[in-house]
């Protein structure tokens, strides 16, 4: 099971006007480390400044020149389509084919409240986007127009779908995209079983498990999100061996962790334990 | 009068794998031949590949130290205004207050037929806009969320209005934005000196001159755009230097040269001309 390195994209104390160099400092350090992926989450609504995840993913094209790019994942309902198809091509081509586009329908309601976006048709709204983001990479006709497609990029890169254990959307996962994003932070360990059953069963074969959290001196902020996780390894050292090793034996091929401090020698011990 | 570059973001044969490698290279020769800043356009359905420009210039912002890094100009009326303040702002985090922001109306229909956007009510959408994402970055309440300003970037980037001789634009130019891009693509000389004699009438102090191509060897793949359009220094170099220099006594504080060949020697030796 592979393991790569989330990034929540907030402000961490840095001087004003300095958090690119941190973030790339950390990018970098990751690569270094050998970690395989750098992953970034997507949210604008819920009352801490972020940052846009294809805008950072933008920077790490040239900041990284190895590891794969990902975002965990991408609220695809909360976006216009095939100004998306754009910018996810865009950065399709700047990293060189890096890219791993983890998309969802989004979950939380806040962001859909700030963009005036409909949050009970996300499902729905979700299906059709990737269809016409699809059809835009391809250089078919969407709309009243064609988006061009970079030369290299036909056709998108690699799309990864969130879903928690609806069977559909499994399926569509297995079936017509590049892996299945799960979330330690929202699916329980009864969800994750069940969902890798309908995965495999359905001929899925790249099964990604994001956002679990990594806190070895299991202390989180009371309140916090590594406090409500439902599976991280927000423990000691022995049972999060335990817990990483139950996550292998679910069948995960990759995992993405991610340590709310920042702490990559933690995040090193916890590879060591695979 | 300043002289910045500007960038074509369309891909090459030889780089067909790696733009950002031929991007990156052109930026560091950009800054480290003392220019101002590095400006990209903004253009998705007409029929040739291109890249996002705020993700451009997120990848922009890791390459370069002190440039500052434009856009002439972002077609606003074709974004979600809030989901496009979020990226403004990310660019601006990025770019450690780099950023120049152009914005305009749009003027190419066949980017709005791509989007399904609205051609005929691009102005009204445009002022619209405009005010939504002023109020998003300092935080106030939008549709029905807030989006929360990074520290620092409180209020936005500095904004640019894209006008070319409606004098209420102008007008709205030199007393709400921090300065007026004309293009010399689709401005006439005599737009130029009409509009600059209303942005300094209400007061502007920044009149900045986008879009001029330059081609001091006249190659034959410049001589169609040679011929569209209305400014330009695809020319021999005396002729060049006569018109850069009524670019300057027009008024003009800065003015961006774009080479389609990327020859940036051509650049320098037309600054040289100041």
């Amino acid at each position: 099971m592979r393991l790569s390195v989330v990034t929540f994209m907030r402000p961490e104390g840095e001087p004003r006007g300095r958090s690119l160099h941190r973030i790339v400092e950390y990018a970098r350090q990751i690569e270094r480390r050998g970690f395989p992926g750098i992953w970034v989450t997507d949210s604008l609504g819920r009352g801490r400044p972020t940052l846009d995840p294809l805008v950072v993913l933008g920077a790490l094209s040239v900041a990284t020149p190895r590891v794969e790019l990902g975002t965990a994942v991408l609220q695809v309902s909360l976006r216009h389509p095939i100004e998306l198809a754009h910018r996810v091509q865009s950065v399709q081509a700047l990293s060189g084919g890096r890219l791993r586009l983890g998309v969802g329908s989004g979950s939380t309601r806040a962001d859909f409240d700030l963009l005036g976006a409909d949050y009970e048709q996300r499902f729905r709204t979700l299906m059709r986007s990737l269809d016409v983001m699809r059809r835009a990479w391809s250089g078919e006709p969407v709309n009243g127009g064609i988006l061009s497609p970079w030369p290299g990029c036909e056709g998108g890169p690699p799309v990864l779908l969130g879903a928690w254990r609806n069977p559909r959307w499994i399926a569509y996962a297995a079936k017509q995209c590049a892996g299945w994003v799960a979330s330690g932070l929202y699916s329980s360990w009864e969800d994750l079983e069940a969902g890798m059953r309908l995965y495999r069963e359905a001929g899925g074969t790249n099964a990604v498990l994001a956002n679990v959290l990594v806190d070895l001196s299991n202390k989180p902020e009371p309140g916090s999100l590594a406090e409500r996780a439902t599976v991280s390894l927000v423990c000691s050292p022995d049972e999060a061996r335990v817990r990483l090793k139950r996550i292998e034996l679910l069948g995960f091929d990759e995992v993405l962790v991610v340590s709310p401090g920042g702490a990559l020698d933690e995040l090193e011990r916890v590879r060591d334990f695979l | 009068m300043k002289v910045s570059v500007q960038i074509r973001l369309g891909p090459t044969a030889e780089t067909k794998d790696r733009p950002v490698r031929r991007i990156v290279d052109y930026a560091r020769r950009i800054e480290a031949a003392g220019f101002s800043g590095i400006w990209v356009g903004d253009s998705l359905g007409r029929g040739r590949p291109t890249l996002d420009p705020l993700v451009a210039l997120a990848t922009l912002c890791a390459v370069t130290e002190r440039v500052e890094l434009g856009i002439a100009v972002l077609q606003v009326p074709l974004r979600h205004p809030v989901e496009l303040a979020h990226r403004v702002q990310s660019v601006q985090v990025l770019s450690g207050g780099r950023l120049r922001l152009g914005v305009g109306s749009g003027s190419t229909r066949a980017d709005f037929e791509l989007l399904g956007g609205d051609y005929d009510k691009r102005f009204r959408t445009f002022m619209s806009s405009l005010d939504t994402m002023r109020v998003a970055w300092v935080g106030h309440v939008v549709n029905g969320g807030a989006l929360s300003p990074w520290p620092g970037c409180e209020g936005g980037p500095p904004i640019l209005l894209g006008a070319w001789r409606s004098s209420r634009w102008i007008t709205y130019a030199a007393k709400e934005c921090q300065g007026w891009t004309p293009s010399g693509r689709y401005s006439s000389w005599e737009d130029l000196e009409a509009g600059m004699r209303i942005y300094r009438d209400a007061g502007g102090t920044n009149a900045v001159l986008a879009n001029v191509a330059i081609d001091l060897a006249e190659r034959p793949e410049s001589a169609s755009l040679a011929e569209v359009a209305h400014v330009s220094l695809i020319c021999p170099p005396d002729e060049a230097r006569r018109r850069l220099k009524r670019v300057e006594q027009l008024g003009f504080d800065e003015v961006l040269l774009v080479s389609h060949a990327g020859v940036l020697d051509e650049i320098e030796r037309a600054r040289d001309f100041l």
